[in-house]
């Protein structure tokens, strides 16, 4: 068996629940059983490779720059992928005989509740991971999702879990099963849910608080409401580790948990979503026919997010509600206003998304450069709406302003964040390459050092540019 | 590789001056490279590294700046998604002509002009039929008769969802709306659809029936479409019944109903449960032909005009004809009786009031002697008995 082989088998045998993609020169290997998925599922060719004498070994592999395409397909077919890269230019440990390969080891599990590209990613909707952890007849819900910083908790009777699962709609499912089956026996709630789902051993509450409070560098969970809530602070906590393990990159986004109660939303069963074609028609499943294609008028990808979010959790709160009608009105009466935000809102990119990329680490220089161009759209959007604290006023049919709930925040919320525009303006190029590849990303005269460099590097082409002419 | 050099073509080869570095032969020319030229192309090369591994630092660092500040960007992120949300629920509520609903914490359901917001964009030919409907604590459950395609499903849904537009905070497409606000919409539609899920059709419809019968309140809004569908006739009218019974009657039920069936044998509810309002869908006979009017209208509908449905269908003439013959014999069947209709008294399973429970519940145990008890228990079959055989 070859050192490459050996090497090889040891990740694997870490992420026995994943297809491990083995970075080999411009490739992702895989092998085994795992090529022969990977070859079925992606309709690549089945090869084999010689690793050892004798020792010919099933694989797939795909090209290194077509690696998020292969992604796609193998996560929305449910799986997990766990992508190994060389880390180090150095020779791996000291082995004896043979040539000993440079030392890898795994960057990032892919799963469906924890992709981050943007190709495979649905931008109008949130892309959540969730957890379930069951005791007895109660049940913890934690979901979140990486690409956008929500993360959110509730506990609820177990037999309602499956409702609060389908209104959620998570990408993946965490299950502590363990205490399922113990507990409520076989009528379980939550079979066959359709969303792909991975049994976990989910952390105990102290394990769970210690890792939340770490996390979030508090000394209290009671702030967010976990007070009370054990089974709900357990779910939370098995996101949390799970996104650890799986997430070298970090979860600097997920900076807030929100606790909330389902009582505080109209209950809405599976059937009556469906037969209500509130998101999708029952016959052919598409949003067209729908409800929300009736009201999706939204202009950002964020918008069409919230307003499926709406759609799932319609309210019970009268203020709240009412406020959110204000506005709506407030739009409804005056159409120039109203196309001239609109107009305006279609210039916003994805700011949510794009921060928590910038936030991970994952961020282009034309992420950077995206957000800059958003954010400057953000004072004209808030001269226009200014407009709408006179609601009331010359509007008969209105009710009266009252407090807004913090699920509509005020318009004085929106921060255009100036200094980020003149640092971004000052520092990376308007129209930056997709990569930093090849340079020409940082603006002149942001940095000295790069200045001295580029230029001495411009004379000297200039000295051999003049020799040509010679 | 990549480098600079200097290509000479072999006639100019003796010009080439001494301090020339071969480099290359090619057919017809030679490179060379000069020790300055080597030196500024390194220059140049350790330059674009350098470049390319500073230009990274930068903008790692200037990334991490921005990620300072996400917690102000996340917050306007989700301001804009708000402000994005309100303004196309603005623009939609103009585009369609919707209204803002007067929402309160009463129990009551008013609709005026009320439209199916999907169904209205859909219909070319015709313009969509609007409807009324007042559901409240006195007229808490609507039993609404009339045939198939006669357009009872999307009404029931038109309320079930203009409510819920009422409660994200959209405009909905009506001529006006008062929403007390729902705690919950169940609702109980069709059975064509989840056959293929491998249970019976009828065990579907039983198991989401006990699940808004167990769940249910008086804050709640229930859309039941065709229950008790799956099973023989007489068995869906007995169900169908005894539930309409049991959300009247039930104390901790009384929840808003809208009830569609084509059983209008179950029109009779009204004469004794007083929350039951009969509706039926307005149906035009013109020369032995229907025509659906599509419109809801105050009580019940007389007949079912299945057979009308069937020839709408295009079921051959002489089908339908003899269709109609025999359901003339049926209906003279029923009139001498010998066919009899409805299990009436069996079915009532709240009824209002019961003199016999009344009396047992009045009764004071403790102050009887064991063989008082025994008497009276003896009297309370006999009651019991005695009201069977009359029934």
């Amino acid at each position: 068996m070859t050192p490459l082989r050996q090497q090889y088998l040891r990740i694997k045998n870490q992420f026995l629940d994943a297809i491990v993609m083995f970075r080999l020169g411009d490739f992702y290997e895989t092998f085994d059983d795992d090529a022969k998925l990977v070859s079925s599922v992606c309709n690549i060719v089945l090869t084999g490779r010689e690793m050892g004498t004798g020792n010919r070994v099933p694989l797939a592999g795909v090209p290194y720059h077509a690696l998020e395409t292969y992604l796609a397909k193998l996560v929305s077919a449910g799986h997990k992928v766990a992508i190994v890269e060389q880390t180090g230019t150095e020779p791996e440990g000291q082995q004896t005989g043979g040539r000993t390969p440079m030392t890898r080891e795994v960057t990032r599990v892919v799963t469906p509740g924890t992709i981050v590209e943007p190709g495979l990613l649905e931008e109008e909707r949130n892309n959540y991971l969730a957890a379930l952890v069951v005791e007895k007849d109660r049940a913890g819900i934690a979901y979140a999702d990486i690409t956008t910083g929500v993360f959110a908790a509730t506990q609820v009777d177990a037999r309602d879990a499956r409702q609060e699962l389908e209104r959620i709609h998570p990408a993946e499912v965490l299950l502590d099963i363990g205490s399922w089956k113990l507990e409520v026996g076989s009528a379980s709630p939550i079979s066959n849910l359709q969303f792909p789902t991975s049994n976990i051993q989910s952390p105990d509450f102290d394990s769970a608080r210690q890792t939340l409070l770490e996390h979030f560098h508090i000394a209290s969970l009671d702030g967010f409401g976990l007070a009370g809530l054990p089974l709900a602070t357990r779910a939370a906590g098995a996101i949390v580790q799970y996104l650890q393990d799986n997430q070298k990159a970090g979860l600097a986004q997920l900076t807030a948990l929100k606790t909330y109660s389902t009582q505080s939303f109209m209950a809405l069963d599976p059937a009556t979503r469906r037969n209500l074609e509130l998101t999708q028609t029952i016959r052919s499943g598409a949003v067209k026919g729908s409800l929300l294609g009736v009201l999706d008028e939204t202009r950002t990808a964020m918008g069409a997010r919230l307003l499926r979010e709406w759609l799932a959790q319609p309210l019970l709160d009268l203020n709240a509600l009412n406020a959110r009608l204000d506005h709506v009105e407030a739009f409804y009466r005056d159409t120039a206003r109203r196309e001239s935000m609109r107009d305006w809102l279609k210039r916003v990119s994805d700011l949510e998304r794009l921060t928590n990329r910038v936030a991970q680490g994952i961020a282009t220089p034309r992420d950077v450069t995206a957000i800059r161009a958003s954010l400057e759209v953000v004072p004209r959007i808030a001269e226009v709406g200014n407009w709408k604290l006179e609601v009331g006023k010359d509007a008969p049919m209105s009710t009266p302003q009252r407090p807004t709930s913090n699920l509509q925040p005020p318009i004085s919320n929106i921060d255009a964040c100036p200094d980020l525009v003149s640092l971004i303006a000052r520092a990376v190029v308007p129209e930056p390459p997709a990569n930093l590849n090849n340079g020409g990303v940082i603006a002149p005269g942001y940095s000295a050092e790069l200045d001295g460099i580029a230029s001495a590097s411009r004379n000297a082409k200039d000295w051999v540019a003049n020799l040509e002419r010679k | 590789m990549f480098g600079y050099y200097i290509e000479v073509t072999t006639a100019n080869l003796p010009q080439v001056p001494p301090e020339y570095i071969r480099k290359q032969t090619l057919v017809n020319a030679e490179r060379f490279i000069t020790p300055d030229l080597k030196e500024y192309e390194s220059l140049i090369l350790n330059a674009e590294e350098r470049l390319v591994e500073l230009e990274t630092t930068l903008f790692k660092e200037i990334c991490a700046q921005i990620a300072g500040a996400a917690p102000r960007l996340l917050a306007t992120a989700r301001a804009l998604a708000a402000i994005d949300v309100s303004a196309a629920l603005g623009e939609v509520a103009v585009r369609y002509r919707y209204v803002r609903p007067q929402l309160d914490d009463g129990d009551a359901i008013r609709i005026t002009a009320g439209r199916h917001p999907v169904v209205e964009l859909t219909l070319r030919d015709e313009p969509f039929v609007p409807n009324d409907v007042t559901l409240s604590s006195d007229e808490m459950i609507h039993l609404i008769t009339g045939p198939n395609m006669s357009g009872k499903s999307t009404f029931l849904r038109q309320v079930a969802l203009i409510v819920l537009m009422a409660q994200i905070g959209s405009f909905v497409p009506a001529e006006s709306a008062t929403i007390g606000l729902v705690d919950r919409i169940f609702t109980r539609i069709g059975a064509q659809d989840e056959i293929s899920a491998g249970q019976s059709t009828f065990m579907v419809e039983m198991v989401e029936a006990a699940n808004i019968l167990t769940h249910a309140t008086r804050k709640s809004l229930i859309i039941l479409d065709e229950i008790g569908r799956g099973t023989s006739t007489y068995d869906g009218i007995a169900i169908a019944r005894a539930i309409v019974e049991h959300i009247h009657n039930h104390p901790q039920l009384q929840a808003k109903t809208l009830f569609a069936t084509h059983y209008h044998e179950l029109i009779a509810l009204e004469e004794y449960l007083p929350k039951v309002r009969n509706y039926n869908v307005g149906v035009l006979e013109q020369g032995g032909r229907v025509v659906f009017l599509h419109k809801i209208a105050r009580g019940g509908a007389d007949k079912s005009y299945g057979i009308h449905v069937a020839q709408l269908a295009g079921i051959p003439k002489a089908v339908v004809h003899r269709a109609e013959e025999v359901l003339k014999d049926l209906e003279e069947l029923q009139a001498t009786g010998r066919l009899h209709r409805g299990a009436g008294v069996q079915l009532v399973m709240f009824a209002p009031s019961d003199p016999l429970r009344d009396e047992i519940a009045q009764l004071d145990v403790l102050s009887f002697s064991p063989l008082e008890a025994l008497n009276k228990l003896f009297e309370l079959v006999e009651k019991a008995k005695s009201r069977q055989s009359k029934s």
